[in-house]
């Protein structure tokens, strides 16, 4: 079988085809996995509801990238708009946008998997090798404290200045410009997300990748998945063009990621014991700016090259979070706060000395955290629902005060939280303002960059929906490879354990076919 | 008493609909209409003037800044919202049509006039007070309102010299 990328318009009519595996999307799970299910001499197809695009059509402003490249044209949030949710859709996926940050799933989370919901094969021994396998495949290293931008200087020195846990974190980048530009798109194709890397290869091993084609249903007889039913997409306007794709795969995997491969599932019809969409983690963001005298130009430069890992646990009973930075352009700027008019112009002004540090919550720890859910509009839009419960409120509060006092040990002139009335900061005599400030929903601003869970994995059907080989528990040739089956948040960055976790299931899904 | 997010009315963007579906009938007074520089994909003329007035509220003229309108915001929210689904765009134009019902204005604020015939300042408080609300719809219709029109204005290149950016260094690619 020949390879090959297709896109939405070269298929000019209904399309049927065979395949040993037919893998709904094309991130870090699905494009993982292509690789090494063709490296066994599998037959694959995959699935792409985004587009295909490369280095070439990256011109690097904001308003292209996000409707191009992001999920809902950038659009995606909870539905009450109260948790911004940056997530890719194009070909590769989130590995195109992502900020190239990489950490493996720490022991302490696949213990609590195990301890707690009774997950099966994922210790640490276990996925080290694939760890280990992944590393290597993307170029994941460690990235130069010397070459950190402004933005992430101001997160080391003020963490060194307080002594607290800060380094710098690894990366999958190889011949890395430091442009500053990942959210974007990389232009020089530094990165090594799944379309330079793995797509291609699986590609050049034969699988046939269809760009541009939302799948709508699995259709299932008794307990087998018969049909991949998709259409495909009109790349302008994103409507479907008449056109239909049917697969017909010994196996079907889902690793269309956290939030679409559950509603992948509820459009189905698959939901066994109601637990597809529940427990849907974000590991919820929340930022402090700080204005500075000196030039910061947040923009420049690998946007996120160092973390602090220093309140990942708190304590029982409190929601952790670990420290990082973003990219600083003007659009991303912006939609941190509830500003208006006048009031936000005067802080966009100061763009060139403003720096953000972020703390990502670690959520779906805690026994009373049960998450967010994903269930489908009448219209069949996704709707994601996160409701603001009080431990995360607690871990707002805290995190807004340990994200200032960085800023004041670097020596900020004010630091802001991103409430509707921005909490200013310009000492430590400041800190206790954030004891009165709210933290519900559409207080203060909320981001989620990761998105966990809604399929989780474990033994028991009536509480997770794939096993701990990630096979549906009651249909036997469909398999869910992407975060959505992780069953808490999983405390860092979630990009290399999506790639570890769909470099170990490529065995369980081979044994399948 | 706050009504709480959990309540009886669930706040999404869609509920926007309800609250909004029997106050269009009732509206006092008339939009003040706005003349796009081209066909709208979208929008109506109505919610593209409603749109208009808040994008200017976000982006105003003056210290240096271009006003939204001057940039094209409300063209551009246009084009974004016609590849977007359906339905995004149907809950866009509910909460824009709500924002200036001047019928739900009275009974909720005591304002007389729609949104788009209010002064300058008062379309200001009007927007603070949905930002504010107890009612969650409220602040959810101004979330995405703000959302839009925040980074159609500040992904405008017209308005990165104020903003002190230089703009993304050029690698040759082509905007897809």
């Amino acid at each position: 079988m020949s390879g090959r990328f297709i896109i939405g318009e070269e298929i000019t009519e209904d399309l049927e085809v065979t395949c040993d595996v037919c893998i709904v999307g094309s991130g870090a799970g699905g494009g993982m996995l292509a690789a090494e299910l063709t490296a066994r001499g599998l037959d694959v197809v995959m699935l792409e509801a985004g587009g295909y695009h490369t280095r070439k059509d990256f011109d690097l402003e904001e308003a292209h990238a996000y409707p191009m490249l992001y999920q809902d044209r950038g659009g995606r949030s909870t539905v009450d708009q109260g948790i911004t949710i940056l997530q890719g859709r194009n070909v590769g996926g989130g590995t195109t946008v992502n900020w190239t940050t990489c950490f493996r799933t720490p022991d302490p989370v696949l213990s609590h998997w195990a301890d707690v919901y009774g997950v099966e094969g994922w210790s640490a021994d276990e996925l080290r090798p694939h760890f280990e396998a992944v590393e290597k495949r993307l170029n994941i290293g460690p990235w130069d404290r010397r070459m950190a931008n402004a933005n992430n200087r101001v997160l080391l020195d003020g963490c060194e200045k307080l002594g607290w846990q800060v380094d710098a974190l690894r990366r999958n980048v190889k011949h890395c410009g430091n442009t500053g530009y990942c959210a974007l798109g990389c232009p020089i194709d530094a990165k090594q997300g799944m379309m330079v890397t793995t797509l291609p290869e699986a590609v050049g091993r034969g699988m046939r990748l269809y760009a541009d084609v939302k799948v709508e249903r699995l259709v299932t007889d008794a307990d087998r998945v018969v049909e991949v039913v998709g259409k495909v997409l009109d790349r302008r306007t994103g409507r479907p063009n008449g056109r239909g794709v049917v697969v017909r795969p010994k196996v079907a995997v889902s690793s269309a990621g956290a939030i679409n491969s559950p509603a992948l599932l509820l459009r189905s019809g698959i939901n066994d014991h109601g637990r597809v969409g529940v427990r849907t983690f974000l590991h919820p963001v929340v930022a402090v700016v700080g204005l500075y005298d000196q030039v910061i130009d947040g923009w420049r430069g690998a946007p996120q090259s160092m973390a602090s890992h220093h309140f990942i646990d708190r304590g029982e009973g409190r929601v952790g979070f670990f420290i990082e930075t973003p990219p600083m352009q003007p659009m991303l700027a912006a939609g941190a706060g509830f500003l208006i008019g006048r009031d936000q112009q005067r802080l966009m002004s100061q763009l060139k000395h403003m720096s953000a540090l972020l703390a990502v919550c670690h959520d779906g720890l805690l026994s009373e955290e049960s998450g967010g859910t994903v269930t489908l509009k009448p219209d069949g839009r996704i709707a994601v629902d996160y409701p603001i419960e009080a431990p995360l409120q607690e871990a707002f509060r805290a995190a807004h005060k340990a994200l200032a006092q960085i800023h004041l040990a670097a020596g900020v002139k004010e630091a802001r939280s991103t409430h509707i009335d921005p909490i200013s900061i310009t000492g430590q005599s400041d800190l206790p303002r954030f004891e009165g400030a709210s933290y519900g929903v559409l207080e203060v601003s909320i981001f989620s960059a990761h998105q966990m869970g809604g399929c989780t994995m474990g033994p028991d059907p009536k509480r997770s929906v794939v096993s701990s080989r990630l096979r549906h528990h009651r249909l036997a040739n469909l398999f869910v490879v992407d975060g959505s089956v992780f069953p808490t948040g999983v405390g860092v960055n979630t990009s290399e354990s999506i790639y570890g976790l769909a470099h170990r299931a490529a065995e369980f899904v081979a044994e399948g076919v | 008493m706050k009504i709480t997010r959990r309540g009886m009315l669930k706040a999404t963007l869609g509920g926007v609909v309800l609250l909004g579906t029997g106050g269009v009938l009732l509206s006092l007074r008339g939009t003040v209409l706005r003349t796009p520089r081209g066909p709208l994909e979208v929008l109506d003329p109505e919610s593209f003037s409603v749109l208009a007035a808040v994008a200017d509220q976000m982006g105003p003229a003056g210290e240096g800044w271009p006003s939204a309108w001057e940039v094209g915001v409300p063209e551009d929210v246009d084009a974004l919202l016609a590849v977007m689904h359906p339905g995004d765009a149907a809950d866009v134009i509910s909460a824009l049509k709500l924002l200036e019902n001047a019928a739900a204005g009275l009974v909720l604020d005591g304002r007389t006039q729609t949104f788009t015939a209010s002064s300058t300042e008062e379309q200001g408080h009007i927007l603070d007070t949905w930002r504010r609300s107890d009612i969650t719809l409220r602040r959810t219709a101004f979330r995405a309102l703000h959302k839009l029109c925040n980074a159609a204005y500040y992904a405008n290149p017209a308005t990165y010299a104020m903003s002190g950016y230089p703009g993304p260094p050029s690698f040759g690619g082509g905007g897809g």
